[in-house]
């Protein structure tokens, strides 16, 4: 179907715009009833709300609907979980501010002991790409307010290459064995030239720049990186500086091979190859000499060979770049998994954690409220804007000025509105149905839109079967309906026929439904309240 | 027509049949997402800035040639 799935709380799709992937809806918990995805990805953002105690609530909510999800799916299906950043909202105070980072830092740990316990589940570091951004460059607050875009949309691109590497650290490609030459690479100076005291190793500078090198490369190793050497020189030269030299960090015994001769260095490297057993692009070359580089580079293409730094002092950055393109790796070390289980014992708001055992649980633990009520005047100007705007859950897709509405409300036209709330909340209106009233028996649903902030908890069906009750009880026996499809709508296609409504004709253009209201029943529903007002 | 206008809304919709006429009313893949795809464009391409209402407005070429010509020429 598409490469991701990804469950979400905030508008992502401008940045996650290079990916093949479909979107929850905001806060939706369902599984997508179509499959299979390669990755289900899980991306909550820290929401903006002005309140630091809801925003909290919230976020430890995100971990039990986070575990009720994983619960969820099968074993084998990769999941991928977005670590939580910080929000680019100042607290007002400063336990406040605390507050919050504890919660993402629990929320955080707590993702971090899901991967840990589930093989399939792994973590994505969404913390280190915003740590790598300025802090204002965040978010556009413009694009927030327009597009409800939590994360600056310009940051797509770089977004986009960071969660690419990501993927890559996670499908574990990576090199295996990483060839190096020794003059002028692992030491300052030409061991031939300079003698075994002349190189520069330890010490003052430039030594001290290569033997933090040496010693990066050797936890390298630790990792499970064979490392070997590739070094015009003499041998004996080089036996003799590996065992008297006592400032040279990385030696024979470090090596799973190593090829010290004058002999062309590509022939040396396949023999390299050929003698450890793996493949040529498994491999990366590193030499200080450009023109060696370039005839590795032209004889065998598949070995990958990155440019070397010209200074010494740049050498731990070099490093750098070598774990992130060729030798990252997606795994949880041994002191991680440590770590993880601490926080989760000093956890101080386990009271407000609960486990959600299925869809049931967690839809009551919101407590949704919805309230339900003729259209006011001052209801008029937000049912308009809503029919501009609604675009996924509506029906008909009609656009209504404000005049519109008004005429509607005072001729032969029933407008109920929908507010929501719950636990950390009020949605506001967020819901419109118009019936119009075509005698006194007969009413046709002219339009039925929700927001797609409240959709997947059963909301948009209780706010229809409550509205269809409320005009059995002043007798209309008989509702007409219409879907007409658009880009945008194909979710509600069937949406009224899962409402128990008769499809009595369809074509490419529309569906006409049928509902005969002396044969509904409907049955309140136990996991929200329902409110009528007059 | 713009030369550079043109090669933003190529890139966006993804084609090479984009003439003046073009508008989120005759194209059906205009969508919420590509409006503001092509306004982040145009917007880093231009160095310029539109607000939320000119963005709400800015839905065909025209509209958006002309606009920009204004900005530029401010």
């Amino acid at each position: 179907m598409a490469d991701f799935y990804i469950f979400r709380n905030t508008t992502c799709e401008l940045i996650c715009d290079s990916l093949d992937a479909k979107f929850s809806g905001y806060d939706d918990i369902h599984l997508p009833l179509e499959g299979p995805y390669r990755y289900f990805l899980w991306f909550y953002t820290a929401p903006i709300i002005t309140n630091s105690e809801t925003l909290i609530q919230k976020i430890i909510h995100y971990q039990s609907q986070l575990s009720l999800v994983v619960s969820q799916l099968p074993a084998t299906q990769t999941i991928l979980l977005m670590t939580m950043a910080h929000p680019n909202v100042k607290t007002i105070s400063i336990k406040a501010n605390n507050c919050l980072r504890q919660a993402i830092s629990n929320y955080n740990n707590e993702l971090m002991e899901i991967a840990n316990q589930n093989p399939n589940v792994k973590l994505i570091p969404f913390t280190e790409f915003t740590q790598n951004t300025p802090h204002t460059h965040l978010i556009d607050w413009k694009y927030f307010f327009v597009a409800q875009s939590q994360i600056n949309p310009i940051l797509a691109d770089t977004f986009s290459k960071w969660f690419k590497r990501q993927l890559k650290q996670i499908e574990l490609i990576r090199h295996k064995c990483i060839i190096l030459d020794l003059d002028n690479t692992l030491w300052g100076g030409v061991l031939g030239e300079d003698g075994i005291d002349g190189i520069k190793i330890g010490g003052a500078y430039p030594g001290n720049a290569f033997e933090f090198f040496q010693k990066s490369l050797l936890e390298l190793r630790k990792s499970g990186i064979l490392l070997a050497v590739c070094s015009k020189n003499n041998e004996t030269d080089v036996m003799h500086a590996w065992e008297n030299n006592p400032y040279i960090v990385i030696k024979k015994e470090h090596l799973s091979a190593f090829q010290i001769n004058w002999e062309n260095k590509a022939n040396n490297i396949m023999a390299i190859a050929n003698t450890l057993n793996i493949g040529l692009d498994s491999i990366v070359f590193v030499d200080d000499n450009p023109s060696e580089r370039e005839l590795v580079k032209q004889a065998l293409p598949a070995v990958s060979v990155p440019n070397f730094p010209e200074q010494p002092y740049l050498l731990p950055s070099f490093f750098d770049t070598l774990i992130d393109n060729y030798f990252g790796i997606y795994a949880l070390t041994q002191e991680d998994k440590l770590k993880s289980t601490q926080y989760a014992h000093n956890n101080q708001r386990n009271e407000l954690k609960l486990n959600f055992k299925n869809m049931d649980d967690y839809l009551k633990s919101l407590n949704i409220a919805l309230t339900i009520q003729k259209a006011t005047n001052l209801a008029i100007p937000r049912i308009a804007q809503l029919s501009q705007k609604t675009n996924q859950f509506n029906l008909t897709t009609i656009r209504y000025t404000e005049s519109d509405i008004q005429k509607m409300c005072q001729s032969n036209y029933t407008i109920y509105t929908l507010s929501v709330s719950d636990r950390f909340g009020d949605s506001g209106l967020t819901g419109v149905i118009i019936f119009k009233l075509d005698n006194a028996q007969k009413a046709t649903i002219e339009t039925y839109m929700l927001s797609c902030r409240i959709l997947g908890k059963e909301i948009e069906n209780i706010f229809i079967l409550e509205t269809l009750r409320l005009l059995k009880s002043c007798n209309i026996e008989n509702i007409h309906a219409q879907y007409r499809p658009t880009e945008r709508n194909s979710q509600t296609k069937d949406f009224f026929d899962r409402m128990g409504f008769n499809c009595m004709m369809e074509n490419k253009n529309q569906k006409d439904y049928q509902l005969n209201l002396a044969n509904f029943k409907y049955t309140p529903p136990i996991n929200h309240t329902v409110k009528v007002l007059k | 027509m713009n030369e550079a206008l043109l090669k933003i809304f190529q890139l966006v919709f993804d084609s090479s049949e984009i003439d003046s006429n073009f508008s989120q009313e005759n194209n059906s893949s205009w969508n919420s997402i590509k409006h503001l795809k092509l306004i982040l464009q145009i917007e880093m391409t231009f160095h310029i800035n539109f607000e939320p209402e000119e963005i709400a407005e800015l839905n065909s070429y025209q509209k958006i040639d002309s606009a920009l010509t204004q900005k530029l020429g401010e």
